[in-house]
Parts: C-alpha cells; structure tokens; sequence
C-alpha cells in the first residue's frame, strides 16, 4: 500500500506545473485523484482496525504458547545437545503466511535463510520446507530446486496445533536425510519490532550423543523417541504463534503508516485543488472584466 | 516394547491428536463447539520435485487419513 502511494506522487507533479495552462480539466482530475486517495485511506485505516484486533488476540494467545516452546528449547540447552556445523546436509523450516501487506515480516525470513545458505555455501545440500505461500512465492523465483515442501491456506486465522502437527509429521517423514534442521520464523518483541530467529531441532540420537544426557534416570529410547517427537510440535507451534503475532503488530504499523501517507496526500492534494479553483476563478473574473472594458 | 500405536506406524504426533480428538468429542456442547474449530488445520500441503509441486493434499484431515 505504500508503494502505491509513494509512487502516486511524482505522476501528480507534472500536472501541477501545468495547471495555468488548462485549469478546467486538472481541476477534474485533481478532484479524482483526491477521491481515491481518501478511498484508499478509508481501506488503510479499517485494515489497521481490522489487524489492532487480530493482534490483540494473538498476543494474548501467544503466552502460553510461549512457555511450550520455551519449555522444549529449555530440555535441549540442558542436555548441552549441539549441531554439528560441518555435516552438510541441512533442512530448514521458513514460518511464513498467505497474507501480504505486513511490512518486511515475509522477506526478513527468507533474506535470513539466504544468507544463512550463502554463509554455508552449501546451497545444493540445503533443503527447504516453507510454510506460507508469501514465503513460497519469495523462494520459488531464486531457491524453488531446494524446496522439498510448501504449505498453504495458512494464516487466514490463528494457526491451531493441528496446523504445528501437520508441519512436525512433514518433517519427521520427509525423504530428505537431515544430519541438521533449523526453525527460522520472527520473534515478536514488542508492537513495532520483531526479529528474526533461528531455532535448530535435533534428532534422538543426536541427543543420545551429548554428554549430559546420562543424567537423566531411566531415559530408555522410545520414551526420548515420543519427547522429541512432541517437541517438534510443540517449538514448531511457538514458531507458528510468534510468527502470527509479529505479522499482525506489523501489519498494524504499516497500515497506520500507509494512512498517514495517505493523510498527507490528502492535505496537498488539497491544497493543490482550492488553488486550482481560486486560479480558474480569477481567470474568468479576468475574462469578463477585459471584455467589458473592450466594450 | 515398543508401544502399540507405533507398531502400526504412528508417531507421537499422531498417536496425541487421535487422542486430543476424542476427548474433544466427549465435552458437552458450549466447549463442545468450540473445540471442534481447534479439530482439524486447513492447510493445504504440497511435495515439490526439481522446483515443481509434484503433489498437492488438501486439507489436514485428508493428509492424516492416507
């Protein structure tokens, strides 16, 4: 939306210039320039309405959403598991959504998974599952022999855990042999910033590896089998979660943006216009005036 | 032992929501209703081959079934 209105601008310039010249018609036009800005205003502002009230409740959904996945995160960092860097074949998990017109939300994800395969330099061994067609669509120009993996229809409502479980089955039954995977979605930190995180997932048997995972009583295999199972579910709902609520708090920003855009547009436009009137008035005052005095 | 559900080629995931579905289906009607919206996700999943969609599942439920 901003877009379109940054780029309304400079096509109303020229005409501003020449406005002596044909009073008449640039008046129309300017009183139909101003009409659909105000409409595109009334669209912002009713958006933004629309997106304050989804992010109440996604905020609010967010909490304990919040402690599963920070319950899920808090077992991995105890048991001291780590990727292992050097093993090339990597999968990762772009949170994404369907809906547009939310700022950077949907390009911060993929320019993270970019720099992230170009840091590695191994971009044929990385493997891609999107979530989200916004993301889909960013991904499939440049990156679309590395997705293995697309959702859509997601993001219309808050996403439910059967959305998350439905994402952890396609990850635990891809074809794709992973030695390591990576969660990469936005973190939601306050109405006007987000920042995009990664989160790695980690298999039984690297658990089984670490060191610290004796000391854990009576672990057998299926027990950590089922655990890391519902984990998965459980971090790729937390993702699922922070990712809605920062599309929404940044989709409020940019629509109040977009409307006091707009709003400025409208004071100019204007401005532009009684100027218009008041120049087509005294140009036929002019006109009568001279005439009568060639009487 | 390896549990029943995982002979049959469940994994937890599944095996948790056969039985989050059940015990949505007993609650009486208010929550009843309520919890049915939480039942079954909407999203539509696709394969991709070579950067192509080779296959597309429609809802959650049909993936669950097959």
């Amino acid at each position: 939306m901003e877009a379109i209105l940054s780029r309304a601008t400079p096509m109303l310039v020229p005409q501003c210039g020449q406005l002596q010249s044909r009073g008449m018609a640039t008046l129309k036009e300017i009183r139909i320039r101003l009409k659909s800005v105000t409409n595109i205003q009334k669209i912002t502002k009713s958006m933004k309405m629309v997106s304050a009230a989804k992010y109440a409740r996604a905020e609010r959904e967010l909490k304990p959403a919040r402690s599963y996945g920070m319950g899920a995160k808090a077992f991995y960092e105890k048991v001291e598991v780590a990727q292992d860097e050097t093993k090339p074949n990597h999968l990762m998990v772009a949170m994404s959504s369907d809906r547009g017109l939310c700022g950077g939300i949907h390009s911060a994800v993929i320019k993270y998974i970019k720099a992230k395969m170009e840091e590695e330099g191994s971009s044929d061994d990385t493997r891609i599952i999107v979530v989200g067609d916004k993301g889909k669509a960013i991904l499939q120009r440049t990156l679309s022999k590395n997705i293995i993996h697309s959702f859509s229809d997601y993001g219309k409502r808050p996403p439910i855990f059967a959305d998350a479980a439905l994402v952890a089955n396609t990850i635990l039954d891809t074809d794709f042999k992973y030695d390591r995977a990576t969660l990469v979605f936005n973190t939601f930190k306050s109405v006007i910033s987000y920042n995009t995180t990664e989160l790695p997932l980690f298999s039984p048997s690297a658990i089984e590896g670490s060191t610290k995972f004796n000391l854990y009583d009576s672990l057998d295999e299926d027990v950590l089998r089922c655990y890391n199972e519902f984990s998965l579910a459980s971090l790729v709902m937390f993702a699922m979660k922070e990712g809605a609520c920062s599309e929404q708090s940044s989709r409020m920003t940019a629509m109040d943006a977009a409307s006091k855009n707009a709003g400025e547009m409208i004071d100019k436009l204007t401005l532009t216009f009684n100027r218009t009137r008041q120049a087509v008035i005294t140009r036929e005052l002019i006109e009568i005036i001279s005439g009568a005095a060639a009487l | 032992m390896t549990a029943f559900w995982r002979q049959v080629g469940l994994n937890y995931v599944n095996y948790s929501s056969i039985c989050a579905r059940v015990v949505r289906q007993v609650l009486k009607e208010p929550h009843k209703a309520a919890a049915a919206s939480r039942d079954q996700s909407l999203m539509k999943s696709s394969s991709w081959e070579n950067g192509k969609i080779v296959k597309t599942v429609g809802s959650g439920a049909a993936a669950e079934q097959q």
